[in-house]
């Protein structure tokens, strides 16, 4: 239906896109996913020229988008859009924004524009609102109305801007039902969202979009249960981290707990586990203390909000070996508070690097 | 990390305050010498105050009751917080030095140890 290939789009020196090449097939719905700022609300526009291309090609049902000979206004008529700020006209009541596009478009009557719009409000549930106004609507309703004009157009296809991202959690339920309806439906759907379950629910492919291309992209079940790539399991996870490297034995240990600290504060962890990864951190840390300066050492602390676990690793150079175990230590104190503070611990070794990874007792 | 003294029914009260940790312990540890070199052999270590220790800190404390064995002096260790008593338990301190729940309670068994 669409196909997109090394799409490129820069706003000045910043590229949002940086070359993207996907298709989305008829009856498919696609969900794109990945952290703000990435290019999904400009990819999305840029397949209906809401915004300009800077290089690539879009192909929408074989007509190519770029092309000057193309009757663009057709072929976006094939395509319908919905928005995050709905884009109702405020100045016309729900039956005429439905009606509207098809007699000026599409040339429908009044009669047949309105008995459609009518159906359109009941598939959506709000035939009552029919003669209302949108400033008389929640934030639900309109983007309920939002979808009923799209669909009054007979779209082939519908692109959805995070639909729910502007409504109050309460009413983004009853939006993503009707979407959820139109999927049922066979309605051919690209969606950016940032509602997770949904995107799992409903889709039959999730594109993961980061840093202008797109990182990964498969079937809900690889993307959300099984990533391949670092960035996307980081995503879909909500893994929060804060990283920081140790080359010196006089690191300075209070600016590192008072970045750890903020780093707690920031996931709302309580204040027992705050403590304890503290100790955990100064504990683990003895453990290096000898070899710092002669090897490097990363250690990243990882909050993995599904799963409410924090991780703690830490990466070294230098000679093979479980630190842990080689260290020289005076006595066994803190191995003992390590071992007490945490759940499970792994070694491996990892190319040249030594690495230990610990989940904290919670 | 604050270190105050004060003599109190014979013993030297010693108020630890803040953290005992990797950064503060090699002065805790000067301190706790000096005191012990000056001749104070009943010490009671108040902890009402100190938020934090870690495996480093208990070596001091242990230090300094190595010292004062060395001169047939004691300590006793009182008023642990929540966070310095669960390190406590976790390292089976509590079988290693005397713990109690109050200063009083602390000169009171070093004066039981006469």
């Amino acid at each position: 239906m669409i196909t997109i290939k090394h799409l490129r789009k820069h706003y000045g020196d910043l590229a949002v896109l940086k070359d993207i090449t996907t298709e989305i097939r008829k009856g498919e719905v696609v969900s794109i996913i990945g952290p703000s700022g990435t290019g999904k609300s400009t990819l999305l526009r840029c397949l209906n020229l809401l915004e300009m291309p800077d290089g690539g090609s879009i192909e929408v049902g074989g007509a190519d988008l770029l092309d000057r000979k193309t009757n663009v206004p057709k072929v976006r008529q094939r395509m319908g859009m919905v928005f995050q700020s709905f884009n109702l006209f405020n100045h016309l009541s729900v039956l005429e924004n439905l009606t509207l596009g098809p007699r000026k478009l599409k040339g429908m009557s009044r009669a047949g524009a309105e008995a459609k719009a009518l159906d359109l409000l009941r598939l959506v549930g709000l035939a009552e609102k029919v003669h209302s106004y949108p400033e008389e609507l929640s934030g639900g309703q309109k983007q309920r109305v939002a979808i009923a004009r799209c669909l009054a157009m007979e779209p082939e296809i519908i692109l959805f801007d995070e639909p729910t991202s502007a409504l109050d959690p309460t009413m983004v339920h009853e939006v993503l039902s009707v979407i959820r309806r139109l999927a049922r439906n066979g309605m051919t759907m690209a969606i950016v969202t940032h509602e997770m379950d949904f995107a799992r629910d409903v889709s039959n492919r999730v594109v993961y979009m980061d840093e202008g291309v797109i990182y990964e992209e498969g079937s809900p079940e690889q993307i959300f249960d099984h990533p391949q790539k670092e960035r996307t399991r980081a995503f879909v996870n909500r893994i929060r981290s804060y990283t920081c490297r140790i080359a010196s034995p006089d690191f300075d240990l209070y600016d590192m707990n008072a970045n750890i600290e903020a780093f707690c504060e920031k996931q709302i962890l309580p204040r027992a586990t705050r403590d304890n990864l503290l100790l955990l951190v100064e504990e683990l840390l003895q453990f290096f203390r000898q070899q710092l300066g002669s090897i490097v050492l990363d250690m990243t602390i990882s909050y993995v909000e599904k799963l409410d676990t924090i991780e703690v690793i830490l990466e070294s150079t230098g000679e093979p070996g479980n630190p842990l175990e080689s260290a020289q230590q005076e006595d066994d104190l803190g191995l003992t508070i390590v071992n007490s503070l945490i759940q499970d611990q792994k070694y491996s070794r990892d190319g040249d690097r030594n690495r230990l990874e610990f989940h904290l007792k919670r | 990390m604050i270190f105050t003294t004060r003599v109190e029914d014979g013993s030297c009260v010693v108020s630890l305050g803040g953290r005992l940790d990797t950064v503060t312990s090699p002065a805790c540890e000067e301190k706790f010498r000096d005191l012990v070199s000056a001749g104070h052999l009943a010490v009671v270590i108040d902890l009402a105050t100190l938020d934090y220790i870690s495996s480093i800190g208990l070596r001091v404390l242990l230090q300094v009751a190595r010292q004062l064995k060395e001169r047939n002096g004691k300590v006793c260790l009182a008023n642990a917080t929540h966070n310095v008593m669960s390190v406590f338990e976790m390292t089976n301190f509590t079988r290693i030095l005397l713990i109690k729940s109050s200063v009083d309670e602390a000169l009171e068994s070093m004066r039981e140890k006469e």
